[in-house]
């Protein structure tokens, strides 16, 4: 429904239609008031004339006709027609002139008498019974009446009047037509509407100039908010004049430029801190790779040292290995951060990814007591990947899950339904307590500080794995719950650039014991964030 | 919700708009309203009840063939009007086709006798005169004097007539019951005096319609045989609508031709002829095409009229051969307008009052005298060439007088002394002559008979208008008067072998009887007329016979010496050694 769009869209459009509505109203009760009152006004001064000849007729009617005291007399139907001869005045025979009738219905010996030669059954039909009913009942009466009286169609006041006279009934008629005053009448309602209809336009017009005046600026100050919401923070509004909506669009532009400001200084602040990191790790690794290099010539050698020097070369040795995974997760998420990270995707068989990212844990499973337990389906799971990244969010995922297994076994799943792939990794450890599946993703977080470190994470691994699925179009989410164990998903769009709407596996294991706080049937605890990201 | 608001914005936005338009076609001028009564009009009234005096009796009225007879001949009397109520009458009364009723034969039945096979009627009748649409009688045309009819009974018990005259005929005695004497007057030719003209109006036209019928008959002109003696409209004068009296208000509408009527003859005209009908708007309009002219006082236009008659008679008689004063029978005595000197041997006299005094006629012997003088007459010259036969009269206004010689020729003479025969068509063995108070008319005896002439007096003299016969049931006639505009007195042998006199109208059509009971024959009468339209009803009558003066009043009063003004003069001895006791030759002076 376009009409209802634009109705709903444009205030301009509202505003002009309702001016033109209530004006229209307004200007219809005036024109009405005018053109009644004015038709009334030329009415009742009809009336008034032919009231005034009626009684005048009427006089000289009943002067003439009081000689006579019988309606057998001689001459009385002569008198009839000169009654209305003289009445009907000198332009009797203009087809367009009124007619003057005496007529005495009560009276066998007289006839109507009329003032010029019109068929007697249209006068009959003018002076209809309710008329000369009402004449004859001795009032004086007024109608209106349509008819042709010899000059076409037209309306004519119909006035009659009893007549004293000695020897009966007499009725006068005077039938006048109102052609002047209908065509005046007429004239005025053009002239009325048509000025009303102009006067709508003009408003219309006019409300419809006042509103671009005042809705132009607005919509200005929403396009320059949109783009500026946009991300073009050096938008800013025309000030024209000191009006309202100069203030507007002064504070407007006050607004933007403290945003812009803002935004600016933050942007600084974050890249400043990026730099630094990155810059910390690059310079820690030459000094480290010297380090390394002696240290490895000591571990080499451990044999040639006593005993305690051996122990402490193989403990620097781990350290060094510690260390410099740590500085690489850094160098690592400081790329992620400067936006350099790249996706290099191609199809892969996410099968024997999986594999490859499970069985160098096996040793650590096995030192562990965990049973590590893999579930591919048979036929291969293709998919755009970059397979160094979902190898390093697997292993990092089964190494959690090993190192929290608490000699438990470790599942891990692997499903396709097409259009997503998904990869469960379930650990049936001390689990997660509620809020800390999203605390998990933390850089540095750790469940419990305490807790001896068996496998030297660096504690930015779930960090980078987040980040990886992120680059990926995908999720990577936690669920987990005390005493019970925790589960990771990873879920990918089989082809690069989809977007994802739901994930084959379930993120809550079958075999969870859920309490009465049921989790929410999708807790994509992490998810909503990164569903959009900004171009 | 938002959904929702649309519809409603949806709905009302129809709403408004089908508003506007009904509005706009709304108002306007409506094709159509039910009736409105605004006030209650005028009420009419009802004169439905026609007075059974006033029309003739029909058909059905009569008991006998003789009656049936006498009413047909009464049937046509009624308005003029085709297709009327007097037709209907009339051609009820006749099996075959009826007479044509455009003019009336007035006559005066003689006897109605039916046959004994009551199928035969034989009517003999004597012609009086014509009527006609506008009320004149003229002098009849018609010669037969005998009729044949033929009458057939009828399934109710009545009859009708399968012969009839050829003309209608109307009973003159029906014409006094169903008609009504109205008086027009025309102006003469120099506009110095208003001339009567007798008309018959139908009693059944109501009093509201008079004023109209008589403005009509006004414009329809004046009787054929007062000649150019009078003068008509201009030619073309219309009444065009109806003239009612409303609130002692006559409005009378006329066509252009009229005139502008700058020195009010018109309206005089028509307010004399008001007045002589007995009608009495106050005040009088006339319109000329319907534009209102100045509203006149009728009063003021009938004082401002020429009119020789004096509301104030004085009577004289001729006592001793001296003119005398008589305090009877009307008016108060006034002095004689003759010096004493010059009263002497006077056979008859006749005064006419004039601007400032008066003109006199005396005649002694047969030498008539004449002379004028403020106050009275103090010179009396004798006319030459006239031997007067009859006592003088004067015609009022002219200061022309006529006297008959004493060989019964016509003379008129004048104050200046001049006397000349006159010649009317026709008329030898002139008796009598007598002058209507209007002095545009005189009456004559001539050859037995009654004539009407009236007179046409213009700058170069008197000149004679045909004469008309006046038809009195009277013979051996002795004198004539005046006694109305429009009547005479007549004195005569009655068929009853009475001395008589009775009133005659000119149209000879009405007769009323003064007196049946004259002691000896008449030799002279003098009247003072009635005026209608002055107020005076009724005239007053004087007449001389046996040598004496009578008051003709119903029955004779003979006016002795004590009627005389003044101590009663002394008998004195005549030349035969009888004393004269009574007074003679009256006279009225106006």
């Amino acid at each position: 429904m376009t009409a209802e769009h634009t109705w709903r869209r444009s205030l301009q459009v509202r505003v002009v239609t309702l001016t033109l509505v209530v004006s229209s109203l307004l200007v219809a009760v005036f024109a009405y008031v005018v053109a009644y009152r004015s038709s009334s006004i030329l009415l009742e001064r009809a009336k008034q004339s032919v009231t005034a000849q009626m009684e005048f007729g009427r006089g000289y009617t009943e002067e003439q006709l009081a000689v006579f005291g019988k309606p057998y007399e001689p001459n009385v139907q002569g008198t009839l027609q000169d009654i209305v001869f003289y009445l009907g005045g000198g332009d009797a025979q203009d087809p367009g002139s009124g007619l003057v009738v005496v007529q005495a219905e009560d009276v066998v010996e007289l006839r109507p008498e009329k003032s010029r030669n019109v068929d007697m059954s249209v006068v009959d039909q003018v002076l209809g019974p309710d008329i000369t009913s009402a004449v004859d009942g001795g009032g004086v009466a007024t109608a209106i009446r349509s008819a042709d009286l010899g000059a076409g169609q037209a309306k004519y006041l119909v006035m009659g009047t009893p007549v004293g006279t000695k020897f009966g009934h007499v009725e006068l008629y005077y039938i006048e037509p109102l052609t002047t005053q209908d065509s005046a009448a007429t004239q005025i309602r053009t002239t009325v509407l048509a000025t009303g209809a102009t006067l709508v336009l003009l408003l219309g017009l006019l409300a419809a100039l006042v509103t671009r005046l005042v809705v132009r600026p607005v919509r200005v100050a929403a396009r320059t908010a949109q783009r500026l919401s946009a991300g073009l923070l050096d938008q800013r509004m025309a000030v024209t004049g000191e009006d309202d909506l100069a203030l507007l669009a002064a504070s407007f532009n006050q607004m933007a430029a403290n945003l812009q400001r803002q935004i600016v200084r933050l942007e600084d602040m974050s890249r400043l801190q990026r730099r630094f990191t990155s810059d910390v790790s690059h310079e820690l690794r030459t000094p480290l790779t010297t380090v390394r290099m002696a240290a490895d010539l000591i571990f080499a050698e451990r044999d040639r040292f006593p005993a305690d020097v051996s122990r402490t070369a193989e403990i620097l040795q781990t350290e060094l290995d510690r260390f410099e995974s740590l500085l690489t997760d850094l160098l690592e998420i400081s790329r992620y951060d400067a936006g350099f990270a790249m996706l290099d995707a191609e199809p892969t068989d996410l099968v024997p990814l999986v594999h490859r990212a499970v069985e160098p844990l096996r040793g650590l499973a096995d030192r562990c007591g965990v049973e590590l337990r893999v579930e591919v389906p048979a036929d291969p799971v293709i998919a755009d990947v970059d397979p160094r990244r979902v190898e390093r969010i697997l292993r990092n995922l089964v190494g959690n899950a090993v190192e929290h297994a608490e000699h438990r076994p470790v599942d891990v799943r692997l499903v396709s339904d097409g259009v997503a792939a998904a990869v469960a990794v379930r650990d049936r450890g001390v689990g997660l307590k509620p809020g800390e599946e999203k605390l998990v993703f933390n850089r540095f977080w750790r469940a419990d500080p305490s807790r001896a470190r068996q496998t030297g994470g660096t504690g930015l691994g779930l960090s980078i794995s987040i980040e990886d699925a992120r680059l990926h179009g995908g999720w990577l989410e936690a669920w987990g719950a005390p005493g019970q164990g925790a589960q990771f998903r990873l879920t990918l769009p089989v082809r690069a650039g989809d977007r994802l709407t739901g994930s084959p596996l379930r993120l809550v294991p079958d075999d969870a014991d859920l309490p009465a706080l049921t989790p929410p049937v999708q807790p994509r605890a992490i998810a909503q964030a990164p569903a959009e990201v900004p171009r | 919700m938002s959904e929702r608001g649309q519809l409603r914005r949806f709905a009302g936005l129809v709403v408004a708009s089908g508003l506007v338009a009904g509005l706009v076609a709304g108002c306007g001028i409506p094709d159509y309203t039910e009736v409105k009564v605004d006030r209650a009009g005028p009420v009419s009234g009802s004169d439905q009840q026609a007075d059974p005096e006033l029309v003739p009796p029909d058909r059905l009225a009569a008991a006998d063939i003789q009656g049936f007879v006498a009413n047909y001949l009464t049937a046509a009397a009624g308005e003029f009007a085709p297709g009327g109520k007097r037709e209907q009458r009339v051609r009820d009364f006749v099996a075959g086709a009826a007479p044509s009723l455009d003019n009336v034969n007035v006559v005066e039945v003689q006897s109605i006798v039916v046959k004994p096979n009551d199928t035969d009627v034989e009517l003999t009748v004597r012609h009086l005169g014509r009527l006609d649409g506008q009320g004149k009688i003229s002098p009849p045309d018609e010669g037969t004097t005998r009729y044949q009819l033929q009458v057939k009974a009828e399934e109710d018990g009545r009859w009708r007539l399968t012969k009839v005259p050829p003309e209608a005929l109307l009973d003159f005695d029906a014409l006094t019951t169903y008609y009504t004497e109205r008086t027009l007057y025309f102006w003469n030719p120099d506009h110095s005096a208003l001339v009567p003209d007798l008309r018959w109006l139908p009693r059944e036209v109501p009093n509201s319609r008079v004023p109209t019928e008589l403005l009509e008959m006004i414009e329809g002109g004046p009787s054929p045989w007062l000649g150019n003696a009078v003068l008509g409209l201009p030619a073309d004068s219309k009444l065009l609508t109806n003239a009612p009296i409303d609130n002692d208000l006559l409005t009378m509408n006329w066509s252009p031709a009229v005139g502008n009527d700058e020195h009010d003859y018109l309206a005089q005209q028509v307010a004399w002829t008001m007045r002589g009908s007995g009608l009495s708007p106050r005040w009088l309009q006339i319109k000329i095409n319907g534009q209102a002219q100045a509203k006149q006082d009728v009063n003021d236009l009938l004082r401002r009229t020429p009119y020789p008659i004096d509301a104030e008679p004085h009577a004289y008689a001729i006592l001793d051969k001296k003119v005398s004063a008589l305090t009877e029978p009307a008016g108060t005595p006034a002095p004689v307008p003759l010096a004493a000197a010059l009263n002497q041997n006077v056979r008859w006299a006749a005064f006419n009052r004039t601007a400032n005094g008066y003109d006199a006629a005396i005649v002694k012997g047969d030498k008539l005298q004449v002379g004028s003088g403020a106050g009275a007459v103090t010179e009396l010259t004798e006319v030459p060439g006239v031997a007067a036969a009859s006592p003088p009269v004067w015609l009022p206004n002219s200061r022309m007088g006529l006297v008959v010689g004493t060989d019964k020729r016509l003379y008129v003479f004048d104050v200046d002394r001049t006397a000349r025969r006159l010649a009317p068509t026709g008329l030898r063995d002139i008796t009598a002559v007598a002058a209507a108070p209007d002095g545009q008319r005189i009456a004559v005896i001539a050859g037995g008979r009654v004539y009407v002439l009236p007179l046409s007096i213009t700058a170069e003299g008197l000149k004679l208008v045909a004469p008309r016969s006046v038809i009195a049931p009277l013979r051996d006639l002795k004198a004539v008067a005046w006694s109305g505009e429009n009547s005479l007195s007549i004195a005569g042998t009655d068929g009853s072998e009475r001395l008589s006199i009775i009133d005659v109208t000119v149209d000879s059509a009405r007769r009323t009887p003064r007196i049946y009971d004259a002691h000896g024959d008449v030799e002279m009468i003098a009247a003072y007329p009635e005026t209608t339209a002055l107020g005076r009803t009724s005239s007053t009558l004087l007449y001389q016979a046996d040598g004496a003066t009578w008051l003709a009043l119903g029955t004779s009063t003979k006016l002795g010496r004590s009627a005389l003004d003044g101590p009663a003069p002394t008998p004195s001895a005549s030349s035969d050694g009888q004393p004269q006791t009574e007074p003679i030759a009256p006279f009225f002076v106006y």
